[in-house]
């Protein structure tokens, strides 16, 4: 049995290596491999300049320390940038076995999880494998119908060259942080999404649903723009485990909400997460910020964070548009080896804003959680308001939380309050659900998963219930 | 059904149950009494399974199995319910959602087909109806922000839904006034039939008005000082518990 | 930085070897990154531009205390102590506490063997800087109430950095009041070790001057010892007060205890860090923590950082934050008594802080109460 095991591993390990094939590009980056990606991809002059400023800007920036994760140095120059077809694996038996369990756990169907896995010949976009192409298509109509512009991100380059120059990089800048930098300079595809003035749009949209090109994991760039008085609720990610051959993911998505607009943003990850000793897993640097532009207007993000074994994501608002609202809402499980540095930034600038940060941090095996959290009333934000909840559940007597919120006023209309507790479950919990009848493992999910309500019950409904299934799954084992 | 002997039981080094012998059959209504400190939580969390506590010596019996190998949970299963002093909360847990996910953790150890969500909101919304309990309760999280009567309620709530054998009602009567009381004694009564025991844990004889057991036991310093029928009750509440405590230390 | 030799055998090597490396005519705005702000805080996006990182100039510093006790020189304490101490300076890597290490001139020793005590930190001489070291030693068993009243006067910077050592069993309660002249900066550091069972209660008041700063460390080695800050940080004009602690769980059993409140008045700032630590396989450890700060006017500014690092599933821990403004009701429900807008400011504020202070020991009443009234008079009146 262990045999296999190892088998399993290796095989999953010679994953990560970067297949050598014809069509890509070699490893390493610099302006010239940006200029060849470009050209590629037969992008307009503005996007070329934009991505080689963003490299120049990369190159004099140091990668960051200070969040508590630990991680050998990344050699970026042994990445290959251009979006290189992934490495297929035969058939699912190549899988490591607890993915593959998960997957049933999960009941995930057999097709989907071959294209979950990269199994060759499994369709490319997950869209495909649900009950037909016809879910895809009548749902494009639909869309189109409205005036809603939904592609890959690629598409939004080409039919509405003048929305992305407008937008992209208006709430990230090329220059805002290290990761977000080299997304620029090398990002490879994502999604572009446009509500224009008034419409609600009646889906959740999905990027299941998207046109999936291979090779957007790695460098992903996401940008939702909801024009005046439009709706629009945006999932990610989904909650089987899913396997990629890139170590290093670094997307960046940028939101905004024009006057009375509401986007909400919700997300599930669940990369792989390395073995049980915290080898391999993918390192998951992500920038997510929305813009709160016109007044009135909302960005609500919704996280559940099981996967990686790093992960790096500060889902934040800039509250702009005097009376607007941001909202964060985050279950972060971490075990084995896994570390994750995350929370969000709550930028208060205009008049009556509000924000609202819930996160419930579960720690298990060796792991890290760590909320990182930053409030800022500026000096012109009159009556602004805040209130943060920072709760962390530890499991098991090698775990470590840490809450690490930065509050700063500079108003003083303002109320800000931030709680935060840690605890584990408590005996007394655990023994009155047990004499109900309820296993030891059974009663600390529903524990745990009571911890996680207030942030489920954020997420759309048939997420949610994913998102249960997912936590139940990730915590077997987790406990001791 | 039940059958304790001579049981000694440690918390830590200190020893709080000092050799009990007591036992219970089907249809009957104990009633233990005693003091603060004499032991009587501890003498229903060992039979529930606590487990820190300590058995040293004895045996505790349940059906011809003997429960000193069996978990809190497996227990549970086998038909014990301990209705308790101080019902804990978990915030975030939906009150049904938990005593479904209960009802059928016993139910799959009976063998028996788990009941649906539809099935299962159906029959406890009998239940609630039939007791008297707001339909509300469901949408709660489990005893979280719960009045001390509410709690006792609930715990009445799952003992109807659990159909357990051996019922521990663990001063079922403290922190109550006098129209809940009624409720949880008026709820006890109609729950009782000769296929069930309970066992009634309490310091003062007030719940013994409404709810009459077969037999008394007077619990002091971890031991069984006396028993009788439920004229003893009577004579405590004349005299109080010093009585014993005299005997005792002479 | 260069590593300290582990040869390096007494407190006067190590002065030296931190003298030669440090320049005596430094600039404080070269080093302002290690003082105040984390650096995962400068990554993290917030400005390190803040107003009490205004550069302090070119100091030099002297040696400046007045002490009611007996002191003695660092040579007459006990040799375990010595080596305690110079262990402990030894692994500090806070940059302004090897410069104190480099120029305070002598290292005393304070043994508190009565019951009560008194320093007073003052530049008799009115000269530009003092750095000032003092080792603390409370016995088994024992309880003392010191008191350290640092009155620094068109000081650029004063920094005194404080150990103390307290034996199993024994009782601390510690009482910091910052009162400077109007151009004066301080900074006082403290750092406590605290043995089996042992009790370290410290008031911090911080009441006027340019810049304040109390910054505590707390070991928490022995099992069930308990540490207890409360602060209170009064700012008015264009001041800052400043108060990090930094409370390490080593034991089992152990409790800390923090509440901080700052008041600001007109241009005034604060910035409050709580960073409390439950090192891993520590059993039953308990940790709350409120940091408050109420601010009085619209150029006031508040940071807090509450933040927790716990290692271990045993632990019961808390914290809390809020900033805002004054109660606009009660402030109301006052003022429609016929009290003045003032009046009722002093009187709320005097509320806020009462919660903070009412263990205080009797023996301190005669040093604070009369100032407090008057320095939350002067912040609320602003």
């Amino acid at each position: 049995m262990k045999e296999i095991l190892d088998k399993v591993q290796e095989d999953y390990e010679a994953g990560f290596v970067t297949p050598v094939e014809q069509d890509i590009l070699p490893k390493g980056l610099n302006e010239d491999i940006i200029r060849e990606i470009s050209r590629r991809k037969n992008e307009p002059e503005f996007l070329l300049k934009w991505r080689l400023a963003a490299y120049e800007a990369w190159k004099k920036m140091p990668e960051p320390k200070w969040a508590k994760v630990i991680y050998p140095p990344i050699d970026y120059q042994a990445i290959s940038y251009f979006a290189a077809p992934k490495k297929k694996i035969k058939s699912l038996d190549e899988l490591d076995p607890e993915i593959r369990a998960t997957f049933e756990r999960l009941g995930i169907p057999l097709k989907e999880q071959e294209v979950l896995a990269g199994v060759e010949g499994a369709p490319v976009a997950v869209d495909a494998v649900f009950d037909s192409v016809s879910v895809g298509t009548t749902f494009k109509e639909k869309l189109r119908e409205l005036g809603i512009i939904f592609c890959s991100f690629s598409e939004a380059v080409a039919n509405h060259p003048e929305l992305v120059e407008q937008y992209l990089g208006s709430v990230v800048p090329v220059r805002d942080n290290y990761f977000a930098a080299l997304n620029s300079a090398v990002f490879s595809d994502g999604s572009f999404c446009y509500i224009p003035k008034g419409v609600k749009c009646p889906m959740e949209l999905s990027t299941y649903f998207r046109i999936n090109a291979a090779g957007t994991g790695q460098f992903e760039r996401t940008l939702i723009i909801a024009d005046e008085d439009s709706y629009v609720s945006y999932l990610e990610g989904c909650t089987a485990p899913r396997r990629d051959e890139n170590q290093l993911h670094a997307a960046v998505v940028e939101l905004i909400a024009m006057k009375n607009a509401y986007i909400k943003y919700s997300t599930v990850q669940n990369w792989y997460p390395g073995d049980r000793e915290g080898r391999g897993g993918v390192y998951n640097f992500v920038t997510k910020r929305g813009l709160c532009k016109g007044e009135n207007s909302r960005i609500s993000w919704t996280q559940v964070e099981t996967g990686s074994a790093i992960t790096w994501k500060y889902p934040s608002c800039i509250l702009k548009g005097d009376n607007s609202i941001g909202e964060f809402y985050s279950v972060a499980l971490t075990r084995n080896y896994q570390q994750a540095d995350t929370g969000t930034k709550m930028i208060h600038l205009g008049k009556n804003t509000r924000s609202t940060i819930i996160s419930k941090g579960i720690s298990a095996g060796k792991s890290v959680n760590t909320y990182r959290g930053l409030v800022r009333i500026s000096s012109k934000a009159q009556q602004a308001r805040n209130f943060s909840r920072c709760d962390s559940l530890i499991l098991g007597s090698e775990a470590k939380a840490n809450t690490l919120p930065y509050l700063e006023v500079k108003n003083k209309s303002a109320v800000v309050e931030h709680e935060a507790t840690t605890s584990k479950v408590s005996e007394e919990q655990l023994y009155y659900l047990r004499q109900r009848g309820l296993g030891e493992e059974e009663a600390v999910y529903l524990i745990v998963s009571g911890f996680c309500k207030e942030v489920f019950r954020n997420l759309p409904m048939e997420f949610a219930v994913e998102a249960q299934k997912l936590l139940s799954v990730s915590l077997e084992g987790a406990i001791g | 059904m039940l059958t304790i002997q001579n049981l000694h039981v440690r918390i830590g080094e200190k020893e709080i149950l000092r050799g009990i012998d007591l036992t219970v059959k089907a249809g009957e209504i104990h009633a233990i009494m005693g003091p603060n400190g004499s032991g009587k939580s501890t003498l229903s969390q060992v039979i529930a399974g606590r487990e820190d506590l300590v058995v040293s010596q004895g045996s505790l019996v349940f059906e011809q199995e003997n429960l000193l190998e069996l978990s809190v949970e497996e227990r549970a299963r086998r038909g014990i319910f301990v209705a308790f002093q101080y019902p804990v909360a978990v915030p975030g847990l939906n009150n049904l959602q938990f005593m479904r996910e209960a009802v059928n953790a016993q139910r799959r150890f009976r063998g028996e087909k788990e009941l649906s969500s539809s099935d299962f909101l159906k029959k406890a919304q009998k239940v609630m109806h039939d007791l008297g309990i707001p339909q509300e309760f469901s949408k709660r999280s489990l005893n979280d922000g719960f009045s001390g009567g509410e709690k006792k309620k609930n715990e009445i709530l799952q003992m109807y839904l659990l159909e357990p054998k051996l019922i521990i009602l663990d001063e079922i009567d403290s922190g109550l006034d006098i129209d809940a009381l009624q409720m949880v004694a008026r709820s006890v009564n109609s729950f009782h039939n000769e296929k069930r025991a309970f066992l009634l844990v309490t310091h003062y004889q007030r719940l013994l008005h409404y709810i009459e057991p077969n037999y008394v036991h007077v619990l002091v310093d971890g031991k069984i000082v006396e028993s009788g029928g439920k004229e003893l009750a009577e004579k405590l509440e004349k005299h109080g518990y010093d009585i014993y405590k005299n005997q005792l230390s002479s | 930085m260069a590593m300290i030799s582990t040869k390096t055998n007494s407190l006067l090597e190590l002065a030296q070897f931190w003298s030669q490396r440090l320049s005596p005519d430094f600039s404080l705005r070269d080093h302002e990154k290690y003082l105040y702000t984390p650096l995962d805080a400068i990554s993290f996006g917030i400005s390190p531009k803040e107003p009490w990182h205004r550069a302090l100039g070119d100091v030099v510093f002297h040696n400046g205390y007045l002490a009611q006790g007996d002191v003695l020189g660092m040579e007459d304490a006990p040799a375990f102590l010595q080596e305690k101490y110079l262990s402990l300076r030894q692994k500090e890597d806070d940059f302004l506490c090897r410069y104190n290490l480099a120029y305070s001139p002598a290292f005393y020793y304070l043994p508190l063997r009565q019951n009560n005590s008194k320093i007073t930190i003052a530049d008799s001489e009115r000269r530009h800087a003092v750095a000032t070291s003092l080792l603390c030693y409370i016995p088994p068993g024992a309880e003392h109430y010191l008191e350290i009243h640092n009155m620094a006067q068109e000081t650029r910077l004063s920094h005194c950095h404080i150990v103390v050592f307290l034996a199993s069993g024994s009782k601390l309660q510690l009482l910091l009041i910052h009162e400077l002249d109007e151009p004066s900066q301080s900074i006082v550091h403290l750092h406590f070790i605290l043995s089996v069972e042992s009790q370290a209660v410290v008031y911090d008041l911080q009441l006027s001057g340019k810049l304040s700063r109390t910054s505590i460390e707390a070991d928490l080695e022995g099992e069930r010892s308990f540490f207890s800050l409360n602060g209170l940080l009064l700012g008015r004009g264009e001041e800052h007060r400043d108060s990090t602690s930094l409370l390490i769980h080593r034991s089992s059993y152990s409790e800390s205890k923090t509440l901080c409140l700052s008041l600001l008045n007109n241009k005034a700032s604060s910035a409050i860090t709580g960073n409390i630590v439950v090192e891993p396989r520590i059993r039953e450890a308990k940790a709350h923590q409120l940091l408050r700060s109420l601010l009085l006017s619209d150029d006031a500014k508040a940071f807090c950082r509450p933040q927790l690092e716990i290692g271990s599933h045993e632990v019961n821990c808390s914290h809390g934050s809020s900033i805002g403004e004054l109660d606009q009701e009660a402030l109301y429900y006052l003022q429609s008594r016929g009290v003045s807008k003032e009046e009722a400011r002093q009187l709320l504020l005097k509320a806020a802080t009462a919660h903070l202070l009412q263990d205080l020991a009797p023996i301190f009443l005669p040093t604070t109460q009369e100032r407090l009234n008057y320095y939350l008079k002067e912040v609320a009146y602003g």
